[in-house]
């Protein structure tokens, strides 16, 4: 269970960043912090029982694996792409909603 | 004790490693520290008899998404240094990561997070100390599943659909980071082929090898942890290693044959999947003497999908525009 | 499976988009009036089949790969989820006409994606509405966001861009907080099955947080105040074809899981006060998006505020739901405000599209005079407006008077007077517009060029919103007859 907890932890602190900071790349990076955090919360819990752990967790955890870099791969090329129109100061019907 | 004593040395690591992956002065530092990160998080679900996510996550989690966020880190900022040239002062004013927001933006973030963790903390405190959850029926079943290891029964057969779409997600984010490439070349480019001895002969050794280890996880997948997932993100490492070199392409890799490659997964899947309604079952409902066999087709192409979607998200990420490279063709 | 029953619709609504989508991938551009013909023609069909089945033969349960739950994955279609099927159905079939005239003459690369994105998107949300298990839904969920992110990026504008990157890291993180539900959930009770979840949950703490992140998670994506800030730039500088499908109905499948849950997992959990914050946040969100839309420069920002103030009536009636005398009433005035505003709101924002395409700008000031030229895109958006108003005979209409009497009944009067105050700054700012596009000044933009496609496929949705009105009655029987069978769900399920 103790795990658990860690998951909690690293939920908030993925929080806090995903708040707190401005940097695209640092964003993503509390995203993944937080997605790390709450796939410990699902395994550490499923390793309460005795015996083997229930499978179903880490399945969902597998596919929770890939569907996180599937967002952060698209992400990063967002923020790429944002830095790069950035540096090359275009607005491009630049509007402030 | 020694157990306790690894458990909470982990997590404290693991939550110091989080914090410098997020908040270390330079960015360089920050996506750096991930790889670590991961690679004991890796640890730790070995720890908690999760073999097949510790597989998972040392090659994508640690590995993959390391990779991207530090061609990322390098392409954003190249981009500033060469427009430091032109105009130092508003571009490092830029690329100064700017580390925090500020001071409101902090204490929202700070008091947000001590309120949702006391939250969660007594929800999982409050969790019953024991759930066997679904794993009796997956035993009881498994012998119809078609695979031997649990973990491959839920996830190609008991919950397969999850899977199916999953493989969807992927060739999503491959078509969302492919449009955004640009169509000419930017001034990043150089068209100097750098050979690096130590890259060619290290590519030369460990591509081979990686192909094996990933067949071998591929077909130990059945019954022991391991596969599809895996061997698709290890061989998405060999990719990455052969796109870091500056591998070409081989001539028979047309961008049709690189299309067909990236939907095989998913065709493979969603055909078996439809096919199996004609005889009256089911979606995805596998005849029980062909299980195996169906399962092992399935995996044997999305396989081949994961590596490549993976290794073209890479590819995009890295290369601003097309070039002549293994990352090119597909969008 | 005998002939072709409600469960082979099913499946087909959710096959037939992928399907066409790898296709239109693999092939290429070349296959791209194919595949919008058949998938404007085929999908649709499905659609109407499943609607027609759940509706005489009552809900379904389909047990994927055969195996029951809780160990497989079920997909469940009712009244409520067939219906919202069908709403995406409508809206795509003419977004099919709509996407393939709008960007057609517009450069390849950028509307290359265009298809194989939009009918995932498509299969995703249908897959999202049919889903009946907890993890699967989070799947879908993220399906549906990784579309979406797409197709605001796809024009490559630096202000899509970094729209989309915002809209991205918000619904990733909302999607993470619904993970985060389903964990505590998984954890407590060992199912998935929202059926099987809806028996078992109760008062306690971990209930009750699962509960909240859950609503948290999904309240985030459906950009409901002050969780909206994402919403109008994303909506507003997407593709006119693609901020319809964004505000018709990618923000309504967030809201569709909200009433899901709400109604079958967590009526033992969800307590009166997060009722009542969500009830104040909708209205804050009426009011707020209201002032905004009648203060932007742009026409589209303009319906984006306008699709943040509509949601709003969405989450502020929910209390109502905790009557039980009243469920059906507000269950039915859900079901026909989501239908009415998502009609109505695709209708805008394609009518939008077709004046900036003569104007060749969206600001207020260059669309002065615009009706001389589009005039029938002006009038499809006046149509559109009087459902966003709620005037009579408009599906709007019939949607809020039902919601009205509802909380008139149950002396929620606050809740009454909010609507109607919502209705009048929604007669604002459709007015607002309305003026500058029969201002007498001189139209700016070209007066030659008329799409006639684009404009008529806006009144087309319009109409479709006005006539609306027509189906509040049906509905109403509809979910009635569904609450009266509703208990035996379970019996249902096929092996």
């Amino acid at each position: 269970m103790l795990y658990a907890f860690g998951g909690v932890a690293l939920v908030c602190l993925g929080l806090y960043g995903l708040v707190a900071l401005e940097h695209m790349l640092r964003r993503i990076l509390a995203v993944n912090v937080m997605g790390t955090g709450v796939f410990l919360i699902l395994i550490a819990s499923a390793a309460r029982a005795e015996g083997a752990p229930d499978p179903v967790p880490h399945a969902m955890v597998l596919t929770g694996i890939v569907v996180a870099v599937s967002a952060t791969a698209l992400a990063v090329a967002l923020a790429c792409r944002v830095a790069e129109q950035e540096q090359e100061g275009r607005p491009e019907g630049e509007v402030k909603p | 004790m020694t157990v306790w004593a690894f458990d909470i040395l982990a997590l404290l690591a693991l939550v110091w490693l989080a914090w410098r992956a997020m908040t270390a002065r330079r960015i360089e530092v920050a996506v750096v520290t991930f790889l670590p990160y991961g690679l004991l998080m890796a640890l730790v679900w070995a720890r908690l008899r999760a073999p097949d996510i510790a597989i998972a996550e040392a090659a994508i989690g640690a590995g993959l998404t390391t990779a991207l966020l530090i061609a990322a880190a390098n392409r954003i900022r190249r981009r500033s240094a060469y427009e430091r040239a032109a105009d130092t002062a508003a571009a490092s004013s830029r690329s100064a990561d700017a580390r925090l927001g500020g001071w409101g933006k902090q204490l929202v973030g700070a008091v947000l997070a001590c309120v949702v963790g006391g939250l969660l903390a007594a929800a999982v405190a409050n969790l019953p100390a024991q759930q066997a959850g679904l794993s009796p029926q997956v035993e009881a079943n498994l012998s119809d599943s078609g695979a031997g290891n649990p973990v491959t029964a839920v996830l190609l057969n008991f919950r397969g659909y999850d899977t199916l779409l999953e493989i969807a997600v992927l060739l999503l984010a491959l078509i969302g980071v492919m449009q955004l490439r640009r169509e000419t070349p930017g001034p990043v480019v150089s068209a100097e082929q750098r050979h690096s001895l130590v890259l060619d002969s290290l590519v030369h050794v460990i591509v081979p090898l990686i192909v094996i280890v990933s067949g071998y996880l591929l077909w130990r997948g059945g019954d022991a942890p391991g596969g599809a997932f895996q061997a698709g993100a290890l061989l998405a490492g060999a990719g990455v290693l052969l796109i870091l070199n500056k591998q070409a392409r081989p001539a028979w890799l047309s961008a049709r044959v690189v299309r067909a490659f990236v939907a095989a997964g998913l065709l493979m899947f969603g055909g078996v999947a439809l096919n199996v309604m004609w005889t009256g079952r089911n979606l995805l409902e596998y005849p029980i003497e062909l299980a195996k066999p169906l399962i092992l087709a399935i995996e044997a192409a999305a396989t081949v999908s994961i590596a490549v979607i993976l290794t073209m998200l890479f590819g995009g990420v890295l290369t601003p525009h097309r070039a002549p490279s293994l990352q090119g063709g597909a969008s | 499976m005998i002939g072709v029953g409600a469960e082979t619709w099913l499946i087909l609504c959710i096959a037939l988009p992928f399907t066409l989508a790898v296709a239109a991938y693999v092939v290429g551009p070349r296959a791209n009036l194919y595949v919008a013909w058949l998938a404007g023609l085929a999908i649709p069909l499905a659609s109407a089949g499943l609607c027609y089945g759940v509706v005489t033969e009552g809900a379904i349960r389909y047990a994927v790969g055969g195996w029951d739950q809780p160990l497989g994955i079920a997909l469940h279609a009712d009244v409520l989820s067939g219906l919202m099927v069908l709403l995406s159905a409508v809206v795509g079939l003419v977004t099919c006409l709509y996407g393939h005239r709008y960007l057609g003459g517009a450069d390849d690369a950028s509307s290359r994606s265009y298809w194989p994105l939009w009918l995932m998107l498509w299969g995703a949300l249908n897959a999202l509405f049919l889903a009946g298990d907890a993890f699967n839904v989070y799947v879908t969920l993220e399906l549906v966001t990784l579309a979406s992110v797409g197709l605001v990026a796809m024009t490559g504008k630096a202000v899509s861009v970094r729209a989309s990157f915002r809209y991205l890291i918000l619904a990733l993180a909302g999607s993470l907080a619904y993970l985060l539900g389903v964990a505590l959930l998984y954890a407590q009770h060992g199912v998935l099955d929202l059926v099987m979840l809806g028996e078992q949950l109760g008062t306690d703490w971990a209930s009750v947080a699962a509960c909240a992140a859950v609503t948290v998670g999904l309240i985030l994506k459906a950009a409901l105040f002050p969780m909206h800030f994402w919403l109008p730039a994303a909506h507003g500088s997407a593709p006119a074809p693609v901020s319809a499908v964004l505000s018709a109905l990618v923000v309504k499948a967030s809201f569709y899981l909200v009433l899901r849950y709400w109604l079958d997992v967590f009526p033992a959990s969800v307590t009166d006060v997060g009722s009542f914050v969500l009830s104040g946040l909708g209205a804050a969100a009426i009011i707020w998006g209201s002032v905004q839309a009648l203060r932007t420069p742009r026409l589209k920002l303009l319906v984006a505020y306008s699709t943040v103030a509509q949601l709003g009536y969405l989450f502020l009636v929910l209390p109502l739901l905790r009557d039980a005398a009243q469920r059906d009433a507000v269950v039915t005035g859900l079901i026909c405000l989501a239908l009415a505003h998502g009609l109505a709101k695709a209708g805008a924002f394609m009518a939008a599209g077709a004046m900036q395409r003569v104007a060749g700008d969206d600001g207020m000031h260059g669309l002065r005079g615009v009706s001389v030229s589009t005039p029938v895109a002006v009038f499809a958006f006046a149509l559109a407006g009087i459902s966003l108003m709620g005037l009579p005979p408009a599906g709007g209409f019939g949607a809020k008077w039902v919601l009205l009497d509802a909380s008139i009944a149950s002396d929620n009067w606050l809740i009454a007077a909010i609507m109607l105050a919502g209705g009048l700054l929604a007669a604002g700012y459709i007015f607002r517009f309305i003026r500058v596009a029969f201002h007498t000044e001189e139209f700016a933009g070209s007066v030659v060029t008329r799409h006639r496609t684009l404009e008529w496929s806006a009144m087309a949705l319009a109409l479709a919103a006005l006539l609306m009105g027509f189906l509040v009655e049906p509905i109403s029987i509809w979910v009635a007859n569904a609450g009266a069978a509703g208990t035996t769900q379970l019996a249902e399920v096929v092996p």
